[in-house]
């Protein structure tokens, strides 16, 4: 039965704990190579991940508005898009007037459309309007003088209605200068039942035509319009984000390869000698080559370990001061941290190959 | 049985530099022969041939029946693991691993490093209870010995000495001496280097070399065919 080659393992491993101060360059080096591609690499999913839903707190990415010459989507045909897309609402838009001034009243489900837009900042007891209650948008509770509290007298084609204002919402956007209210209390005030549109967060980028044309089977002649401004800046974020990364992996990487392979074949250098020796105990080239080599690949291993665990440190800490989230590496970015050393310390010992095959041994015996 | 050294027309020419000359030279199976001459004479070249550690420039090198001058570098190689132990007068220990882990490295060349049996060679040369002392904390005469259960670990059938007491004092000398002559009671081929005449003298053979060519010799069955 063939042995375990634990001798030779042995014989591997023991300039690397006899010779600590030499080998500590390199596993310094190769430890922070596996610490910054396990964070960076952690990043690179977290950025895909966390920055997807950063920006799905700005609101929708998709509009659909009802076919030309059409008023309104029916709602029977939205009913089955919200039960697919839990990023959905339809909202029913109406002019109103109120104090004198023309302005927008919204009806929606609003716990949808606050879940949407989870960026609004919303003052009040934070409860949704229920019936008889709406938010205003800043903007128009400046200019319709009305506080949080206070009543508000509207009317829709001389229909009134006094709703309480129980919150004012500050949006960035035109929902400042609406009137919100829950959908079947503006239905009813306007006399329709509809949505004048409905707005959807999907996935950016490829997943994005998928859903056009979902919602194209399900609302046949409706005109899907992606939101352009978030569409394609979270697109252009995500992708410099993830090229930035890549590049700086890549870099990192190079820049611990170079230190590396100047270790090793300072390492290959001050051992001539002694791989002379072993070519005159029987050792050919590649052998001798094999047992430099797996010496350099178990210093990459546990400098693979202590990184790995530095780099889950630093992306925790990262994620957390970017995305306010701790963010935990994954297997394949454990692997990947793993295997990049690993080919590293492989590739970089196999550069002092001229000098283990220049060894003479015939000089050994002449004691050179 | 063949021979377990025959040479036959050898030279080795480094340049202009004969190193060695029509050297002829035939040793049985057992001998003990010792290698004499003044610096430059072609002692550590015809060694180093051999060993297997040099190609001749011309003439046929044969260990043990096989014709080693047209092997390749790789093949030297593998015959040198198989067929040879070395002993050198410097010793040559690797500085970072213990005494146990240098006769280790020879297995480790040869086929599989078995640290029980390194154990057993270093039982074998008095050194048992300083197996993980690293060479720096062993005297000459231990380390020499650590190079001579290396060079028996993977039992050859030649071994080559290159003065394995020149570095050592009476008492280590005794102590090499002896192991040296347990080996060839054991039946091993021994070719050592010497400048040592009373070190010589305990060979069974003994050969001259002067300027690259056999000067002297003290049996007709060693140079088998002219000189």
């Amino acid at each position: 039965m063939p042995r375990p080659p634990f001798g030779s393992l042995r014989l591997m491993l023991a300039p690397l704990v006899r010779r600590k101060s030499r080998a500590l360059l390199s596993l310094a080096a190769l430890a922070l190579g596996a610490c910054l591609v396990t964070a960076l690499f952690t990043l690179y999913r977290g950025v895909q991940r966390n920055l997807g839903h950063q920006f799905r707190r700005y609101g929708a990415n998709l509009v659909v508005t009802p076919a030309p010459g059409v008023l309104l989507l029916p709602r029977s045909q939205v009913q089955p898009v919200l039960a697919q897309f839990p990023a959905s609402v339809g909202v029913l838009y109406d002019v109103g007037q109120s104090a004198g001034q023309s302005v927008v009243i919204a009806g929606a489900d609003l716990a949808r459309l606050r879940q949407l837009n989870s960026e609004w900042q919303i003052q009040g007891s934070g409860a949704l309007p229920q019936a008889g209650q709406a938010w205003l948008g800043v903007n128009a509770a400046r200019l319709l003088h009305r506080r949080i509290g206070d009543q508000i007298e509207l009317s829709i084609e001389g229909r009134p209605a006094s709703w309480r204002v129980v919150g004012t919402i500050q949006a960035g956007t035109s929902e400042d200068n609406q009137v919100l209210a829950p959908y079947p209390q503006v239905a009813a005030l306007a006399r329709r039942s509809g949505y004048t549109t409905l707005q959807l967060r999907v996935p950016a980028g490829a997943a994005m035509p998928a859903a056009i044309a979902r919602l194209l089977q399900l609302l046949p002649g409706a005109q899907p319009q992606p939101v352009r401004q978030i569409a394609a800046g979270e697109g252009a974020i995500l992708l410099s984000t993830r090229s930035m990364l890549l590049a700086t992996t890549a870099l990192i990487l190079f820049t611990v390869g170079l230190c590396v392979a100047a270790a090793l074949t300072t390492l290959a250098l001050e051992r001539r000698r002694d791989f002379a020796l072993m070519k005159a105990l029987g050792g050919s080239d590649l052998s001798v080559m094999a047992a430099f080599v797996g010496e350099a690949a178990l210093l990459a291993l546990l400098a693979s370990v202590v990184g790995i665990l530095l780099g889950a440190l630093l992306a925790g800490l990262m994620g957390r001061a970017l995305f306010g989230l701790w963010l935990l590496p994954s297997l394949a970015a454990a692997a990947l941290g793993l295997v990049l050393t690993l080919a590293l310390a492989t590739l970089a010992a196999l550069l002092p190959w001229p000098i283990v095959r220049a060894a003479a041994p015939a000089a050994i015996l002449r004691g050179e | 049985m063949p021979p377990a050294i025959a040479l036959e027309n050898v030279s080795k020419l480094y340049g202009p530099v004969a190193a060695l000359q029509g050297i002829q030279l035939g040793l049985d199976p057992g001998a003990w022969l010792a290698l004499m001459g003044p610096s430059g004479s072609g002692k550590t070249t015809l060694v180093n041939l051999l060993g297997c550690l040099d190609q001749p420039s011309s003439g046929i090198v044969r260990i043990d029946g096989t014709d080693v001058s047209s092997f390749s570098r790789r093949q030297l190689t593998r015959f040198r693991a198989e067929n040879i132990g070395l002993i050198f007068q410097q010793f040559h220990l690797v500085a970072y691993l213990t005494a146990l882990e240098n006769v280790m490295l020879a297995q480790h060349f040869h086929s599989l490093a078995d640290e029980g049996e390194a154990r057993a060679a270093l039982d074998r040369v008095g050194l048992g209870d300083r197996v993980h002392h690293l060479p720096a904390q062993l005297s000459g005469g231990e380390r020499q010995r650590v190079c001579i259960a290396r060079a028996l670990i993977n039992d050859p059938k030649l071994i080559l000495a290159d003065e394995p007491t020149g570095n050592l004092d009476e008492a280590n000398e005794a102590i090499v001496i002896q192991l040296l002559r347990d080996a060839h009671r054991a039946g091993r081929t021994i070719v050592m280097v010497t400048h040592d005449p009373a070190i010589a003298c305990l060979a069974s053979h003994r050969l001259q070399l002067r300027h690259g060519r056999v000067e002297d010799s003290n049996a007709q069955s060693l140079v088998r065919v002219g000189s």
